[in-house]
C-alpha cells in the first residue's frame, strides 16, 4: 500500500525509493581490465619492432646479349672479400675498401656491368656489393656464380 | 552508519585499478601503434641486413633456408617445381612479375643460381630480397 501511495505521488515528490531505483549501478572495471590485458599480451606476443625493406636486383638473363654487342664488364666478387675488376685483382684487408676502389673505377665506365660472386660467398656480401654499387649510381645485374676454379684462373 | 562502512571497500578497490588500467591501456596503444605483424618464415631464416628504403611487394614469395631448400606458402618445392611456378604465374607479362625472396644472408650465392636459372628461363629480369632494416 505505501508502494502504491508513493508511485501515485505527483511530481515533485521527495521519495527516495524510486530515484533510488532509477539510480545505474556503476560498471565494474574487471571485465575491461580482463579483456585490455588479453589485448595486451595478444599484441605484445605478436608485434615485431624489426622493420623488413627490400632490395630489388636485377638479373642477368643468359644469353641475353648478341653476338655483335661487346662482351660485359664483370666483376667478380672472391669469397676471400676480394674483387677483381677488368682482370685486375684488388685485394685489400676490407670488402668495401676494395668495392668502393673498384666502384670509383667503374663509375667512369658508364656502361652496365655484370655482378659475378663466386660459389660460396654469402648472399649477404652479395647484397652489400650490390647495394654499394647502388650507392654509387652504377647500373648492375646479378649474374650466376662461378666456381672457385674460374675465379681462380681469372687471376 | 552500518550502510557507509559496507561501501566504503567497494569503491576504494575499483578506484585502486585505475592507475593500472591507465598503464596498461598505454601499454596496448603502444604495442598497436609501434609494432608490426609479420607472417612467420617457414624455415629458420635469418634474414640479411640493409639499408634499403623499399617496401616488399610479395606477388611470388619464396623462401630459400641456409642449405638451399626452397619453400612457397609454406611447401618445400623443387627447382623443377619452380620453374613450372614462375612460368604459370608470370601471365600477367614476364618482366611484370615480382619474385620476392626471402633468404638466409648465410645462403652461398650458388644455392641461388637454380632460381636465378628459373627466372631467366622465364625471362623475369627482376627480384626482390626482403631484408631487415639495419639500426644505425
Amino acid at each position: 500500500m505505501s508502494s502504491l501511495i508513493s508511485l501515485n505521488a505527483g511530481p515533485g515528490s521527495t521519495d527516495t525509493r524510486l530515484t533510488g531505483a532509477r539510480r545505474k549501478r556503476p560498471i565494474g572495471l574487471t571485465a575491461l581490465i580482463d579483456v585490455v590485458f588479453i589485448l595486451l599480451m595478444f599484441f605484445m606476443l605478436t608485434s615485431s619492432f624489426i622493420h623488413q625493406k627490400a632490395i630489388t636486383v636485377d638479373s642477368a638473363a643468359a644469353g641475353q646479349s648478341g653476338a655483335d654487342t661487346p662482351p660485359p664488364a664483370i666483376l667478380l666478387l672472391r669469397t676471400d672479400l676480394s674483387v677483381i675488376w677488368s682482370a685486375d685483382e684488388q685485394t685489400a684487408p676490407a670488402f668495401y675498401e676494395s668495392l668502393q676502389a673498384a666502384t670509383a673505377d667503374i663509375a667512369q665506365t658508364e656502361e652496365t656491368i655484370v655482378l659475378m660472386p663466386e660459389a660460396g660467398l654469402p648472399l649477404q656480401n652479395v647484397l652489400n656489393a650490390w647495394q654499394g654499387l647502388q650507392d654509387a649510381g652504377i647500373n648492375a645485374v646479378l649474374a650466376e656464380s662461378v666456381s672457385k676454379e674460374v675465379a681462380d684462373s681469372w687471376n | 552508519m552500518e550502510l557507509i562502512r559496507s561501501k566504503k571497500p567497494n569503491s576504494n578497490s575499483d578506484d585502486n585499478l585505475i592507475p593500472l588500467i591507465n598503464i596498461v591501456f598505454l601499454l596496448l596503444i603502444f604495442f598497436m601503434v609501434a609494432g608490426q605483424m609479420q607472417k612467420p618464415l617457414a624455415t629458420d631464416i635469418t634474414l640479411p641486413v640493409s639499408q634499403a628504403k623499399e617496401s616488399a611487394s610479395a606477388e611470388l614469395p619464396l623462401e630459400i633456408s641456409v642449405n638451399g631448400d626452397m619453400y612457397l606458402h609454406g611447401e618445400k618445392i623443387s627447382a623443377a617445381d619452380l620453374q613450372t611456378i614462375i612460368t604459370r604465374t608470370a601471365t600477367t607479362g614476364p618482366s611484370q612479375l615480382q619474385v620476392l625472396i626471402k633468404a638466409d644472408k648465410d645462403m652461398t650465392a650458388e644455392k641461388l643460381d637454380p632460381l636465378l636459372r628459373a627466372l631467366n628461363n622465364a625471362s623475369v629480369t627482376r627480384i626482390q630480397f626482403l631484408t631487415e632494416e639495419s639500426i644505425r
